[in-house]
């Protein structure tokens, strides 16, 4: 492909860009811009609807199956799987913020383009094919989230997320810098500079890789777990997510997510040959996840410290698709059960934080189980709709949560990993368990006096979103295979992923 | 010539420096320094990699590492000026309000 | 020979500007020692004919970055250490034993590192350096190097925008 070929290939991202600059400008030179309190948020709205619909149109096309920029961006239908489901969690965290922002009168176009920007690092991370264009794009995720965590400068708890956050986020970049330095000089060959790129990498590979290899993609793992919030990487998550903004901790509970684990689902399927050495470490480290996740879970007041470690008890369950990748036989299941759980994570987890925005009011930010308290009589429909996503990330039928642990759990056993498969079963009694205390609360406890118990002065934004996140997890719960096609493009395609 | 290993073992040494600086400091802005040493560390081990081979890709490494943490700095000092604005002081341990 | 000597010179400046930084209760200090170990990389880099390497090291880390880094601190009259500058000795220990397993694996992994086949002439390696020979290299439309040039555009524009948003004060 030639460079312009290849630039039309990543035109949703290029779109994505140029709407983020669009925001920029309009907000600093137009005047009616800055006085209209949604422009900003409806022309982002507009720009990811247009880049959706680019993906859409095209998934077709022939041209998608290589890769793009001489080998550093994969295209395939893969990358627009991941690409979709991105951009519909940026254009319902867009709907999110033009509530939440108007709210806490944070009213800036800027946040709108550094969301952008954070979604255009998110697809890039689902595209890298060089480990270096990896960093690059983390790190263009990681620095958008870092302002958008600090966005209400005058909060305290969101100043002090924002530099933990930025602070170990930093850290998790050195390993993975320092990580990929070793890949490189571990897959040198005689004559030969090393290599980055994931497609030339596989083939260099001998079957007993050099130390420097298993050191350095051990430091990648690492680099990535601290993103992706796996144990023990996860201590930053449950801070941060509380501190930061809910609209902001929704998208960053997602984008981050379906990022991170689509970087190391593509990874670790290059890297099959090998599959003996990382194999048992991951499983160590899904075991750990799901456990800690879930049981740390428990004991939380704070929803939004309980959807953290819910999070990371997702990203237990995400692992697993990770690691039935190893066997060739499961992978191509193993990666549309991936894509699928991302999906259905993505909306739910979305759905929940969308419904604490919908529940604060300009001075108190609804998250204590204690705000939520009793809310079946006063707000009868968000309580229903809260109670279908903690259903759909309990796992309990018909919601998508528990189609897509079903995969999971098929794919475990078709992979031979039964004791992953036994611990996603037992963690999940566990998770049903605070998952249906909030609904319990929601509806059979009293709301105490002081809490004022208001809701959002321009809400349409965030209804919107409840309702989208809400119909797709119980349409998708029921019918799944409306997906199926296009996430199984994306793994028959598998040797073009 | 010096061997490629011993450019390899110091970038080791630095970055494990870097590393438990990390860990034990407490004061962000020194945090910070040793992350940025980490990154050093790191483009040190390209650099040494790259010129063995005669090639310039180990640059390519270098400059968007550079890139990146150009960007981080200003970032990052932002975000530390900001939380000195709204608390007179840096000190998380001391005035830590998100606590498990 | 010589290549040798200076080689561990500068490995003795460049650890001990290292130590020095963490071990300085004095941020200021922290960052002087800094500032030293970058100057002792940037003579690495021009030893391993890396020249453009060397001149941006000196121009951004060395320069731009570590001033940034003191004008904070001074902004915000940091200049005096806290009480204790790290955090409890049980940590710390935690932390070094941690840092010995990390340093043993990387030392493995280094130490014992060969380039495979034969190493380039110095004079071959002398070329490749040059602003000239990075600059094609990077444009180089038939390498992979050009799209993470581009993404990195993307990222300084966040930067840009975050440090305003940041440190504007609230209107």
């Amino acid at each position: 492909m030639t460079n312009f070929q290849s630039l039309n290939a990543i035109l949703p991202v290029v779109i994505i860009a140029i709407t983020g600059m669009i925001v920029l400008l309009g907000e600093s030179c137009l005047a009616f811009w800055r006085r209209s309190a949604s422009a900003s948020g409806v022309v982002s709205l507009l720009g990811v609807i247009v880049a959706g619909m680019v993906v859409l149109f095209r998934l077709d096309e022939p041209m998608l199956h290589y890769k793009a920029f001489n080998g550093a961006l994969a295209v395939g239908p893969f990358t627009q799987a991941c690409t979709l489901i991105l951009l519909l969690v940026a254009g319902l965290s867009v709907l999110v913020a033009l509530t939440y922002l108007d709210n806490r009168g944070l009213n800036q176009g800027e946040y709108y383009a550094l969301l952008l920007f954070a979604t255009c690092g998110a697809i890039l991370m689902c595209a890298a094919n060089d480990l270096i264009v990896l960093f690059v794009s983390v790190e263009l995720l990681s620095v958008a989230l870092y302002i958008l965590t600090g966005f209400a400068k005058t909060d305290k708890k969101g100043q002090e997320a924002a530099l933990k956050y930025f602070l170990l986020g930093s850290f998790a970049a050195g390993f993975l810098l320092y990580g990929i330095a070793l890949v490189l000089g571990g897959t040198s060959i005689s004559g030969l500079v090393g290599t980055t790129n994931l497609t030339t990498m596989t083939a260099r590979i001998p079957d007993t890789p050099s130390f420097m290899f298993m050191a350095g993609l051990a430091l990648v793992l690492v680099g990535i777990g601290f993103k992706a919030a796996l144990a023990p990487f996860h201590m930053w998550a449950p801070d941060v997510y509380e501190g930061a903004p809910t609209s902001v901790t929704g998208f960053m509970a997602t984008a981050v997510k379906i990022g991170a684990f689509a970087a190391l689902l593509r990874i670790i399927s290059h890297l099959t040959g090998i599959a003996h050495f990382w194999l048992p470490a991951l499983e160590v480290i899904a075991v750990l996840t799901m456990v800690l996740g879930n049981l740390l879970a428990v004991t939380q007041v704070n929803v939004k410290r309980m959807l953290a470690y819910s999070s990371v008890a997702h990203a237990g369950y995400l692992l697993i698709a990770v690691c039935a990748c190893s066997s060739t036989v499961a992978r191509p299941e193993a990666l549309q059960a991936g894509l699928f759980y991302l999906l259905a994570y993505g909306l739910m987890t979305m759905g929940a934080f969308a419904v604490l925005v919908y529940l604060s009011s300009r001075n108190h930010d609804c998250e204590t189980v204690q705000d939520i308290a009793g809310l079946v009589k006063k707000e009868p429909l968000a309580a229903y709709l809260m109670a279908v996503f903690m259903l759909s990330l309990g796992g309990i039928p018909p919601t998508m949560g528990f189609v897509g642990k079903w995969l999971l759990f098929s794919v475990a056993m078709q992979a031979h990993l039964v004791v992953l498969a036994v611990t996603l079963a037992i963690v999940s009694m566990v998770a049903v368990f605070y998952y249906l205390r909030i609904i319990w609360t929601m509806c059979f406890q009293d709301r105490s006096a002081e809490t004022v118990g208001a809701t959002s002065v321009a809400p349409t934004g965030v209804q919107i979103t409840i309702l989208i996140s809400a119909a797709m997890s119980l349409v998708l719960g029921v019918l799944p295979a409306i997906v199926y096609p296009m996430l199984s493009a994306a793994q028959t395609l598998v040797n073009h992923l | 010539m010096v061997p490629v290993s011993y450019y390899l073992s110091l970038s080791a040494v630095l970055f494990t420096i870097g590393v438990v600086g990390v860990l034990v400091k407490r004061n962000p802005i020194q945090v910070f320094m040793c992350i940025e040493l980490m990154l050093n560390a790191a483009n040190l081990t390209f650099i040494a990699l790259g010129r063995f081979y005669g090639t310039s890709v180990g640059e390519m490494y270098v400059i968007f590492a550079l890139a990146v943490a150009a960007a981080e700095v200003s970032v990052g000092l932002g975000i530390i000026v900001t939380i000195f604005r709204t608390r007179q002081s840096i000190d998380l341990d001391e005035t830590a309000l998100l606590k498990s | 020979m010589p290549a040798l000597i200076l080689f561990w010179i500068l490995a003795i400046v460049c650890i001990g500007a290292a130590l020095t930084m963490v071990t300085a209760a004095n941020p200021v200090r922290s960052a002087l020692s800094l500032v030293v170990c970058f100057l002792a990389l940037a003579v690495y880099y021009v030893t391993l004919s890396a020249q453009f390497i060397g001149a941006v090291q000196v121009v951004v880390y060395a320069g731009a970055v570590m001033v940034l880094f003191l004008f904070v601190i001074m902004l915000l009259n940091l200049g005096a250490p806290v009480t204790s500058s790290t955090k409890g000795s049980n940590q710390n220990t935690a932390a070094v034993a941690l840092g010995a397993i990390l340093l043993l694996v990387l030392f493995i992994s280094g130490i014992f590192f060969e380039i495979p086949g034969k190493a380039v002439s110095p004079a071959t390696a002398q070329a490749q350096g040059t602003v000239k020979a990075v600059g094609l290299t990077l444009y180089n439309p038939h390498l992979p190097w050009l799209f993470p040039f581009e993404a990195t555009s993307l990222l300084l524009l966040v930067a840009v925008v975050g440090a305003i948003v940041m440190t504007r004060r609230q209107v």
